[in-house]
């Protein structure tokens, strides 16, 4: 009971808490998500509005150029004027710009900013900054990170730059001609500024692309470039601002995406799936260890709350055990109040069947007394019915001495049978009576028949209950010597061996077969020759009822041998106590008896 | 066994068991927060300020980043004994291992966890080179005389591109006139210009390539044309300004990337077989010099 309840408590708790647990991770694992979810959308927008403040101010630098130094002045007439502005307003800029150039429709340089010598035949006219300028005039164009290949600045260096190219009209000579304003734009502005993102260990990191998924800047430039990594920007060209999810090179992937204003470009966050589960490993840990402190606690819980629960109901079922083997143990009540209540209620019922049990018992002894009184009234009639037809038959035949002898006989034997109302007497009481029995009958059939004792000394003082030796003289006469001419002999003998005493009537008469001897005590619907026949079962029941079923009549009959009738009963001291305790029937429950007798000894003591 | 005892042993037997996994899911989770430790790895490069090895320490530090190793650059002489007294300092003192950009393998004797970076196949170089001026020439170049200069024969990369060079030249039937291995920088320029005039001078490394260039431009070649073999930007500018015909340029970014992803894997795996050689290189001419393709290139050598 004890370890079902742990086990039940413990599978329920458990499955319980897994649950919570689990919910509980997914729920922190989704939240988790959609903060670095968000974080990128936040580290996405606040870089790329530095990088439209860089850009936007990239344009100003051009306008400025343009309006203020190009458009206001002729270059046929105010070239040093001209490189003046242009001087003021690239020192102005020079942490951010590399380079400012005017070329005229035909790709010769008109002026450039800081003053270098220009290379020879640089061929600008093929080179995709100019191209675009000239293919749509009304625009500013950014152009691919590359290399600054225009101006020998002496340092044997070559720069990364982003060309601002627009279309201009110039001033030569009062000419209007068309001209390429160019703003090489430092990379590495655009790089730092990336740069401050910094890619994160667990693979998460930040790129910028045009809106044809060319790269402008990604950690892993070179990487790309030699082919040792690839870059799905050509798709995520086409990708709408906002959260996109990808399979590329076969892992899944968030895409956030930025774009920035004017040029199109798009600044990309890429978070692999694997970062958000990486990120959510010590939480791992943090929730294994939860999850088995938890039921660490929970089961030792349960094993306390079930031992609390069942060490009552244990204790309450052993007790009850305890009375079921029948022993008499005290009924354990402890626990819970329901579970007193079971133990008072359990031990209510003990005793109530205690009572009952011994209600029934004196209801059997009182019955058992009814029973023998009963058969005690039926020896009665059926002696006085012999007695008085032999003094009957005296007086008709004039023999008044013989008949005095009888009446006075038979007075004793009245005295003897009332036995102060007790049903048990002594063995030489009982002898008595069956001397004045014999007396009688021994007028009544004129001495035809000689009686001997032959009784040991301790049967005397034995108990018996009485008026059971006088049936037996009576059968041994009637059925036995009665029709015999002067040989009759009855034996009347009486001994003691292990404890069962046995008085026997031993005749010599016509004695019986074996079979109808066996079924002297066994067949109540015979028909008796003599007298009412009920004389041996009655001996036998009352011996029965009161000594049990172990003594009683035993016969033994050989046919014109003899009889010989013996009633076996345990040689019980006769005293005025074992007469009571035989009366009452706690003779035949004298084994229960001694059990509890030693049982409230034993309580005692403790 | 009692049914009361037995229940007590499994209660005991479990607590156990969950408290041995609650102390391993700290330890672990312990572990976890404390961080592994990086692989430090000490690069050795001799003269490593100079321009020729950016590109080289470039791809080395993007490798780096890419597998989570520490790398710590070390400038060490030439010599044997130079390298190897900083190899073991570095041991001592700081790195798991040691990659050695040397000259010669049997420079880093015999000390474990010390590597050699990725080498070019010079001898491939040396003919690609050829086969660019055979190009040049328009495969005419059976008339046509050679001078290589070289700042040492001893140097197995060295005499490697010069043996695919000759070879390939040979079998187009050309004279190499003279040869020039010297190694002072201020000496070699005199003894350029006391050279015999021929039609081709080839350079085979860095320096002497740049000092051919100079040769070049102050007319000291007598109209010769250069060619030769180089990753440095010095080299790159003397190709933009013409005094340089054409030029094979190793990818050193590649060289120290795939270096460092070599050694890398070798610490993980100690059966892993380092493959030692690499073949990207470019030849590159005042024609190509800008294209698009080779951006990326003169990209990391100004790193």
């Amino acid at each position: 009971m004890q370890s079902s309840l742990i086990i039940t408590f413990s599978v329920i708790t458990a499955c319980v808490m897994l649950i919570l647990v689990g919910l509980m991770y997914i729920g922190f694992s989704i939240s988790s998500q959609n903060d670095t979810i968000q974080n990128t959308k936040t580290l996405l927008n606040q870089t790329g509005k530095s990088v439209e403040d860089y850009l936007y101010s990239m344009r100003r630098v051009s306008d400025t150029i343009y309006y203020n130094v190009v458009k206001e002045q002729d270059f046929w007439n105010d070239e040093s004027e001209i490189q003046k502005g242009m001087n003021l307003l690239y020192e102005g800029s020079s942490d951010n710009v590399h380079s400012v150039a005017i070329y005229n429709g035909s790709g010769s340089l008109m002026a450039a900013e800081p003053v270098a010598l220009q290379k020879e035949d640089p061929n600008v006219t093929k080179q995709d900054w100019f191209i675009q300028s000239v293919a749509e005039m009304e625009n500013m164009h950014f152009s691919l990170p590359h290399i600054q290949n225009l101006f020998d600045d002496g340092t044997r260096h070559y720069y990364w730059v982003i060309s601002l190219s627009r279309m201009v009209e110039l001033n030569v000579n009062g000419n209007p001609e068309i001209g390429v304003l160019l703003v090489d734009m430092d990379y590495s502005k655009i790089s730092h500024i990336m740069d401050q993102l910094d890619a994160k260990k667990n693979g998460q990191y930040y790129y910028l692309c045009d809106q044809n998924g060319e790269i402008i800047y990604h950690p892993k430039v070179m990487q790309i470039n030699e082919g040792l990594y690839n870059e799905n920007s050509s798709v995520v060209g086409d990708y709408k601002e906002g959260i996109n999810h990808e399979n590329f090179g076969n892992k899944d992937r968030t895409i956030i995406v930025d774009t920035i204003s004017y040029t199109g470009w798009k600044l990309v966050g890429v978070i692999p799936d694997a970062a958000f589960s990486q990120g959510m490993l010590g939480m791992r840990y943090f929730i294994g260890i939860l999850v088995f402190l938890l039921l660490m606690m929970l089961i030792a819980l349960n094993r306390i709350v079930s031992l609390r629960l069942s060490g009552p109901i244990m204790k309450l079922s052993n007790s009850v055990r305890q009375h079921e083997a029948g022993e008499k143990p005290q009924i354990a009540i402890g626990g819970a109040l329901e579970i007193r209540q079971l133990g008072h209620t359990i031990q209510r019922s003990y005793e109530q069947i205690d009572m009952l049990m011994k209600e029934i018992v004196v209801e059997q002894n009182e019955r058992r007394k009814s029973e023998l009184d009963a058969l005690q009234s039926q020896i009665n009639p059926h002696f006085l019915y012999n007695t008085l037809e032999s003094i009957t038959w005296m007086i008709e035949g004039q023999k008044n001495d013989e008949a005095v002898f009888m009446i006075s006989q038979l007075a004793k034997l009245l005295r003897f049978s009332l036995s102060k109302g007790h049903t048990v007497i002594s063995v030489r009481n009982e002898l008595q009576q069956a001397q004045s029995y014999m007396n009688i009958q021994a007028v009544r059939y004129k001495n035809v028949f000689s009686v001997e004792y032959d009784i040991e000394e301790s049967v005397y003082d034995c108990c018996i209950v009485k008026l059971v030796l006088q049936p037996l003289l009576e059968n041994a006469i009637a059925y036995g010597i009665s029709e015999m001419d002067e040989s009759g002999e009855i034996h009347i003998k009486g001994s003691v061996k292990n404890g069962i005493a046995e008085l026997a009537v031993i005749d010599n008469g016509m004695g019986m077969e074996k079979e109808v001897a066996e079924l002297v005590l066994t067949d109540s619907n015979r028909v008796h020759k003599h007298g009412s026949g009920v004389g041996l079962v009655n001996v036998n029941n009352r011996i029965h009822l009161l000594f049990g079923k172990e003594y009683g009549v035993h016969i033994e009959s050989e046919l014109d041998e003899g009889t010989t009738v013996a009633i076996r009963f345990p040689a019980i001291p006769y005293t005025e106590e074992n007469r009571e305790f035989i009366e009452q029937g706690y003779w035949l429950r004298k084994e229960e008896i001694t059990n509890r007798e030693m049982q409230d000894v034993k309580e005692k003591k403790e | 066994m009692s049914k009361k005892k037995k229940n007590r042993k499994i209660f005991v037997i479990t607590e156990v068991i969950l408290g041995i996994l609650v102390i391993v899911l700290i330890w672990l989770m312990l572990w976890e927060n404390k961080g592994k430790t990086l692989d430090r790895i000490a690069v050795m490069i001799p003269n490593a300020d100079a321009g020729q090895w950016t590109a080289f320490q470039y791809g080395v530090r993007m490798a780096a980043k890419d597998y989570n190793v520490e790398v710590y650059m070390v400038n060490i002489g030439k010599s044997t004994d130079d390298i190897q007294d900083a190899v073991q300092q570095e041991l001592e003192n700081w790195a798991d291992a040691v990659l050695v950009q040397a000259e010669d393998a049997s420079q880093l004797g015999d000390t474990a966890h010390v590597y050699q970076a990725v080498v070019f196949d010079s001898y491939e170089m040396g003919q690609t080179l050829a086969q660019e001026i055979v190009q040049d020439y328009n495969k005419d170049i059976t008339d046509k005389t050679f001078g290589i200069i070289a700042q040492s024969e001893e140097s197995e990369s060295i005499s490697e591109r010069e043996k695919g060079l000759c070879d390939t030249l040979k079998k187009q039937g050309c004279h190499v006139t003279w040869h020039l291995f010297e190694q002072d920088e201020e000496a070699k320029n005199s003894m350029i210009v006391g050279q015999k005039q021929v039609d081709v001078v080839v350079a085979l490394d860095d320096c002497s390539l740049v000092k051919a260039a100079q040769c070049a431009a102050t007319n000291d070649l007598k109209g010769a044309r250069v060619y030769g073999i180089s990753h440095s930007t010095d080299a790159i500018y003397d190709l933009d300004t013409e005094n340089i015909k054409s030029m094979v340029v190793p990818d050193e970014f590649q060289r120290g990337y795939e270096s460092m992803v070599q050694l890398v894997s070798r610490l993980k795996h100690k059966n892993y077989q380092i493959n030692e050689t690499a073949d990207t290189y470019v030849v590159l001419n005042k024609e190509n010099l800008f294209a698009k393709e080779n951006q990326g290139l003169l990209y990391s050598m100004n790193q």
